[in-house]
């Protein structure tokens, strides 16, 4: 019957009106989307870079003057403590850091446990914290000195551990030199800052668990590097980012500000062992920090670092 | 017979009945008779007793009673009578609603059965039938022409035309049509009722005849229904015949068709038809019988015009029918062998659709009427709504569906007709039948071929002509059929020559032809030597010397050709609906079709919904992988998809087209049927494929552009699917050049092989070779990846700084040092002499050249000065400190720029997080709409040579989606990736433009399609 | 003051490119069991007379090694001295007229050290310094 066509096609129809379109528009509506909601930009908010209040030279000088906290890590290890992945700064708080300043900070703080990594020669997270620290330094467009088919070199040459080390501290070192080539110093301020903090922290964590008198008092010998670090930091305190910082870390000087160093200067010597020159130290530095001292910055170092890394 | 009629009929019986006498035995006898004859033991006695009820329930007194009584009084009869004749009208006023005309003829009919039974016609019976006929509106002609035919009184003259006496007299005594049966006893006399066009046939007379295989009753009136066949005793006698008899002889148009000198030449050069001569006016059938390879077939197609003779010509009233097509269009029709019907339909649907292209101005309920008058004529009419189902599902039988063939072309009526052995395949009735029909059309005017294979001696007999062709397209007989057996007879030196049908029974052997034809020579020992007595050669010089043709006026009016096809919308319309009634009602293939999609792509967002455990067990989109390699098998996907349905479906309608090709329809609307269907087809299939796979591997905010592109994919795949199905003869070789056609675009789309490395012969370097522009999946790839890429909700925002960010990087950080290197090494090359050294130098000076020039294109602030100083001679130390205090500058310069951009992101980027919420907020939106590795294949992370120097100039490899194409008219050669393009001067995105692209490669191949180039171009390759 | 920081970015530019020339890459192994730290890149142009001045903090209980990278050519040799915080000398590569390829330091005393380094003599001078370490 013709009938049977006509309801074939209408039921066809029918199907078309009643199941597609809501399909269709299922499809266009995308559910429950999320947008960045842009503030409007005003004219006054039209940028400026931050002028330092001291001289890049300077600033330039202190950076380099901090150790590397390979030092650390070292110390660590030859007081016999055990790795502990636990102390470092996990790799799932990447995706935290979307700014400038948060990137240029972690990088130096990834640095750290990376350099702890390497000394205790685990090849395996070093290679995944490489990883961090190209991701976060192609963030800031820093990352070319990492050389991919170095990565993959090392990825199947695992016992050449100096070899990591190397590289690690020189990718490190350049990144760093180049941020100041670039006028970018602040973020190589909040680098080494970084890197800084991480280090101490993961010291501070190994002498809560297990104390040892050459670990405090190295920590108690940080003093120093504290004061330069607010000294390159208080360069920058105009920008909302570096005055937080400064305000943390002011509150871990005022702890600091109690603990003492003396130095005392002797003469030394030089001598010639197989060929190379010795010098025989003689001078002596001394730092007295109690425990509660030491408890006091371990803490606040820990919260200064909880607060940074997330 | 219906109930309904059955019933109106018991209850005239009964009224008539028990007129006058009452009803007796006799009429009784009848009445069961008469429902025996139809009905089955139960019915006739289910209604014989309504009829006795009728009776019953009418009278005062019960019928049988009535013997004993004498006559009632006269007073008595007439009230009844009257009273009778009041229930009659009413009766038969209820027959007028319920009943067509036909029905109530046949009603009229068999009341008169009724007195006849008992043979009394007395007045009030006959006023009672006179009564219902003129209720009935039977025309008066009509109605003193049944009185006549019953009561056997003689025919008068005004109404003698609808009378047909067949019997074996010479001598006529009415003015009614005669028909002279040999040796027939008695009379057969027919009546037609021409307001109905209803034969009714009785016989009188000793012998026993056949009517449609049953035995002649003389008490019964037969109703003769078309393909009807009376046997009698010299043969048989066609209700065509008779038929003939009572139609206008006057024909409308004048016909002639002439075939001079016919030769034909297959493609391989063999000859297949030689030396044919053929003149035939209108109103002949024609038959054209030979051994098998004779070339029968290939007369008809030479004949109707589908293959073009190579020598002679043949000519309707003058017109070439190869070189004047479109003047004699709609007059030749072709009914092939094959049955040409869409499985899918229903008989009735089938027909009325092919009626809605034949015929322009007809309503929609005139359609309608054509279409059942047809199915009735080839008696169809039960199996009207039955789907016709394929040879191996048969739903209707064969002959049911060979009929159903010939009534596509019969509908329309074409003057001319070549038909390709009808009755192959069919039972000996069938045949009949059908041959019977095609008679009837010759009468009607029309001029009919018939390709036929051992017929039967009354068909043999039926045709006008034939045309004998004997192996090698010989004409070796060309005239009346029985004489041609006669001529052979005589040329084979037979017996009783002169005698071409059976005396006493008027068969004829038309095999004997072909015994004679094919005789074999005898060896010695009595053995056939397989070789023919007799060559074609020899039948045809025979043929042409022996046999001489009549005269032959060729006529060359013009011809009335009421053939008019309807317009190209109106036909694109049917093509559509007939598409879509014929898909719908195949439920597999809709299952299929639109169960791919979504199958597929949970099939493939499931396998690859990769998550990557170091951060947990939670699925992260953007880090999953696979995301580029998904977008790239969505293209991949729907190609094949759209490939697959559409490979087979001008393939599926050839025969259709074969047929169709006579009715002069527009491709253009066809294929643009094919196409729309195609498209809506499509559209669904890529809805469902991106709701399901975007879904599943949760690829947000891009559906609507994913639909665009998957769908604008599968609309070129389906038009690529149309091509090749209109080009290939057999559905495996198109199913077989599928890979054929997907796999290149697998391979150049762009992903699995990035054009950078390819064989430098077709690409290499940063640009797209040309090769890889054919194909739609390399502009649907590379479309879907930059619109993902730069409108996703996390990077949309940051675009333009990021993509000024990484510029102005990648200079300071690649492409000035490369310079520097490169001028660096010139100060050195300078300082060579030889040759080699030289040319070296030249180049590398271009390169720098070159590059300074492209900088101070988009950089006006940082200019170098020195530009003459670049050349092999002039080149020094000194040109080389000002180089590299330019590339310092612009260093210094991009730094500038950097921090400005670096800032103004930071800025925004800030303070969109400068909450707890807005930090969450931003990891999210992170999470959900970007993908890391997606970012990574666009901005080409691990080329190794960020720069190249490729024909004199350091081209970026880095980070394409970044690098802003030139400002051209049309961006048809750009890097891969590009973020924006450029249409008739104007940016507009990658998306559309690649969009675009794609969809004016699929308008080219409609026109391959409509210009059908693939068909040509193959034909052209098999001629060779 | 931008002056200064143009030249001082563009020295550095120039010396990170023009390392790669003369400083050959197996100084590092020179280290020996020392734990690279950094390298020191000394900028000489001949606007500068003042030697390389690089400050740095040496903990209690490491020995520093500052090694020298040069051409080791006669005449061009890189001197290095140590200072502590208030500039006394702590140690220096020449020796006698002896120019050494390195420096030992065991650190007993934390605190901000210098390391100046300078050419004998300034004709194309070429050189960096490295600095390692190791548990004392």
């Amino acid at each position: 019957m013709k009938n049977c066509s006509k309801q074939r096609l209408t039921n066809f129809i029918h199907f078309g009106i009643y199941i597609l379109i809501p399909l269709f528009a299922l499809v266009s509506c995308g559910g429950n989307e999320e947008k960045f909601v842009e503030k409007k930009e005003t004219e006054d908010t039209i940028q400026t870079k931050i002028k330092p209040d001291i001289s890049a030279e300077v600033i330039n000088n202190i950076i380099m003057s901090i150790p590397s906290p390979l030092e650390m890590a070292t110390m660590l290890k030859d007081n016999g403590q055990g790795y502990d992945a636990n102390l470092l700064n996990p790799s799932t708080n990447l995706i935290k850091y979307n700014t400038n300043y948060k990137v240029a900070f972690n990088i130096g703080v990834y640095s750290a446990d990376l350099g702890y990594i390497n000394i205790y020669e685990k090849t395996f997270s070093a290679m995944s914290y490489l990883q961090n620290i190209k991701e976060l330094g192609d963030e800031i467009h820093i990352g070319q000195f990492f050389d991919f088919e170095t990565l993959k070199r090392l990825a199947t040459n695992t016992k050449n551990y100096d070899s990591l080390i190397f590289i690690s501290t020189d990718n490190f070192n350049k990144m760093d030199a180049h941020l100041r080539t670039q006028n970018r110093n602040e973020l190589s301020v909040l680098m080494i800052s970084g890197a800084w903090l991480e280090g101490v922290h993961i010291a501070c964590q190994v002498a809560k668990l297990k104390p040892n008198k050459d670990l405090t008092e190295r920590l108690g010998f940080e003093k120093i590097n504290l004061d330069n670090i607010l000294v390159i930091l208080n360069a920058y305190k105009n920008d909302k980012y570096f005055a937080q910082i400064v305000t943390e870390f002011e509150k871990l000087k005022q702890i600091y500000s109690k603990i003492d160093i003396s130095y005392q200067y002797v003469e030394p010597e030089t001598k010639e062992v197989n060929g190379q020159l010795v010098i025989v130290n003689k001078s002596k530095s001394t730092v007295n920090i109690t425990d509660a001292q030491l408890k006091e910055i371990i803490s606040e170092i820990a919260r200064v670092r909880d607060l940074m890394i997330n | 017979m219906s109930e309904e009629i059955l019933r109106a009929l018991m209850q005239l019986f009964a009224i008539i009945a028990k007129q006058d006498d009452g009803s007796g035995d006799s009429e009784r006898n009848f009445v069961r008779s008469f429902l025996a004859f139809q009905l089955n033991k139960a019915k006739t006695e289910e209604y014989l007793l309504l009829y006795d009820n009728y009776l019953i329930g009418k009278d005062e007194k019960p019928a049988k009673t009535a013997e004993g009584e004498d006559a009632p009084a006269p007073k008595k009869r007439r009230l009844t009578s009257v009273s009778d004749s009041l229930k009659t009208l009413t009766i038969c006023l209820k027959i007028n609603k319920t009943l067509a005309q036909k029905q109530k003829v046949i009603v009229l009919v068999r009341l008169y059965e009724l007195l006849k039974a008992n043979n009394s016609f007395t007045e009030q019976r006959v006023e009672i039938i006179n009564t219902a006929a003129e209720t009935f509106n039977i025309p008066e002609e009509e109605r003193r022409a049944v009185e006549i035919f019953f009561t056997h009184a003689d025919i008068p003259d005004d109404i003698a035309q609808h009378f047909v006496i067949i019997d074996d007299n010479a001598d006529r005594t009415t003015k009614a049509n005669h028909i002279h049966s040999e040796g027939l006893d008695g009379e057969i006399s027919t009546i037609r009722f021409p307001s109905v066009n209803l034969l009714f046939t009785s016989y009188t007379g000793n012998n026993e005849l056949n009517i449609n295989g049953i035995p002649v009753n003389q008490s019964i009136v037969y109703l003769l229904a078309p393909g009807s066949t009376i046997r009698v005793p010299r043969g048989t006698i066609y209700y065509s015949d008779i038929v003939e008899t009572f139609l206008n002889k006057t024909q409308a148009n004048k016909l002639s068709f002439v075939v001079e000198n016919l030769e034909y030449k297959f493609p391989g050069g063999k000859i297949g038809l030689r030396d044919i001569n053929i003149s035939e006016s209108h109103s002949a059938l024609v038959g054209i019988m030979g051994a098998s390879g004779a070339g029968k077939t290939t007369l008809l197609n030479v004949l109707s015009g589908i293959e073009t003779p190579s020598a002679g010509s043949i000519r309707i009233n003058g017109l070439d029918v190869t070189k004047d097509k479109t003047q004699i269009k709609g007059l030749i029709g072709y009914i092939s062998q094959d049955d040409l019907l869409i499985e899918e339909l229903t008989v009735y649907q089938n027909l009325y659709i092919n009626a809605q292209l034949c015929f322009k101005d007809k309503s929609p309920d005139e359609l309608k009427t054509i279409v059942l008058a047809t199915l009735e004529n080839l008696g169809l009419l039960e199996t009207r709504d039955i789907i016709v189902g394929n040879a191996l599902n048969k739903k209707i039988s064969g002959g049911q569906r060979k009929r159903l063939n010939i009534a596509l072309d019969l509908i329309r009526e074409p003057a001319i007709l070549f038909v390709d052995e009808p009755t192959s395949g069919l039972s000996s009735r069938d045949s009949e039948n059908v041959m019977d029909l095609l008679k009837e059309l010759s009468l009607k005017g029309n001029l009919i071929f018939v390709v036929i294979h051992q017929p039967s001696s009354d068909i043999f007999k039926m045709f006008d002509k034939i045309c004998v062709l004997d192996v090698g397209g010989y004409n070796i007989y060309y005239g009346n059929p029985v004489e041609a057996v006669m001529y052979f007879k005589e040329a084979a030196n037979h017996v009783n020559c002169d005698v071409g049908e059976c005396e006493l029974c008027g068969n004829v052997n038309p095999e004997l032809i072909f015994n004679i034809l094919e005789s074999q020579e005898v060896d010695e020992y009595g053995n056939y030597t397989g070789n023919r007595k007799v060559q074609p050669e020899e039948w045809h010089s025979s043929f042409k010397t022996n046999v001489k043709f009549p005269d032959f006026k060729e006529v060359k009016d013009k011809i009335f050709n009421s053939f008019k096809i309807p317009g190209i919308l109106k036909q694109l319309f049917v093509f559509i609906k007939r598409d879509l009634l014929s898909k719908i009602g195949n439920k597999q293939y809709l299952l299929i079709n639109f169960l791919e999609a979504p199958v597929l792509a949970a099939l493939l967002s499931f396998v690859i919904r990769y998550t990557s455990r170091i951060k947990g067990s939670e699925y992260i989109f953007r880090d999953n992988d696979n995301v580029p390699a998904y977008i790239f098998m969505c293209v991949i996907v729907m190609l094949f998809i759209g490939l697959t349905v559409s490979a087979e479906e001008i393939y599926k309608d050839r025969k259709i087209l074969k047929r169709e090709r006579f009715l002069n329809l527009s491709p253009f609307a066809y294929y643009l049927s094919k196409v729309k269907i195609l498209f809506v087809i499509s559209a669904i299939q890529s809805l469902l494929f991106v709701l399901i796979g975007n879904y599943i591997i949760e690829l947000k905010g891009m559906n609507v552009q994913c639909w665009f592109m998957l769908f604008t994919v599968a609309c070129s795949a389906n038009l690529i699917g149309l091509n090749i199905s209109s080009a290939f003869n057999s559905a495996v070789t198109i199913y077989i050049l599928i890979p054929l056609l997907v796999i290149p675009q697998l391979i150049l789309g762009g992903a699995m092989f990035t054009f950078d490395k390819l064989n430098s012969s077709i690409g290499g370097g940063s640009g797209v070779p040309y090769i890889a522009s054919m194909m739609p999946s390399r502009w649907a790839y590379e479309g879907l990846m930059v619109q993902q890429f730069r409108y996703n909700n996390y990077e949309a925002p940051f675009f333009d700084f990021d993509k000024n960010i990484s510029q102005i990087n990648n200079k300071m950080t690649y492409y000035i040092p490369e310079l520097v290197q490169i001028s660096t090494d010139a100060l050195r090359l300078s300082k060579e002499k030889d040759v080699k050294s030289q040319a070296e130098l030249k180049e590398k000076l271009a390169i720098i050249r070159n590059e300074l020039a492209r900088e101070a294109k988009i950089n006006k602030d940082v200019l170098f000065n020195d530009m003459a100083y670049l050349t092999p001679k002039k080149y020094s130390s000194i040109t080389f400190e000002n180089l590299n205090n330019h590339f310092l500058r612009l260093n210094r310069y991009y730094n500038f720029q950097f921090i400005r951009y670096d800032l103004k992101k930071n800025l925004k980027l800030s303070s969109l997080v400068d909450s707890k919420e807005g930090q969450a907020m931003f990891q999210r939106i992170k999470n959900k709409y970007s993908n890391e590795y997606l970012e990574d294949v666009v901005r080409k992370e691990y080329v190794k040579n960020k720069y190249i120097v490729e024909n004199e100039r350091l081209n970026q490899q880095i980070d394409p989606i970044y690098i802003n194409p030139p400002n051209q008219y049309i961006s048809y050669n750009i890097h891969f990736f590009s973020p924006n393009k450029y249409l008739f001067g104007k940016e507009i995105s990658t998306f559309w433009f690649n969009s675009i692209v794609i969809w004016f490669i699929s308008l080219l191949l409609f026109i391959l399609l409509y210009f059908e180039v693939l068909k040509k171009t193959l034909n052209l390759f098999s001629k060779r | 003051m931008k002056a200064k920081l143009f030249l001082g970015f563009s020295l550095i530019f120039l010396s990170c490119y023009l390392k790669a020339q003369c400083v050959s890459d197996n100084c590092n192994s020179k280290l020996g069991t020392f734990t690279y730290l950094k390298t020191i890149y000394i900028d000489n142009t001949k606007l500068q007379d003042k030697p390389n001045m690089v400050t740095y903090l040496f903990s209690k209980g490491s020995t520093y090694m500052v090694l020298c990278c040069d051409q080791a050519i006669k005449g061009s040799r890189l001197i290095v001295n140590v200072y502590d915080k208030d500039k006394n000398l702590i140690a220096t590569n020449k020796l006698k007229k002896k120019v050494y390829p390195s420096i030992q330091y065991p650190c007993s005393a934390t605190g901000i050290y210098y390391i100046e380094s300078f050419y004998e003599d300034s004709k194309d001078p070429c050189g960096v310094n490295i600095l390692g370490f190791t548990k004392s």
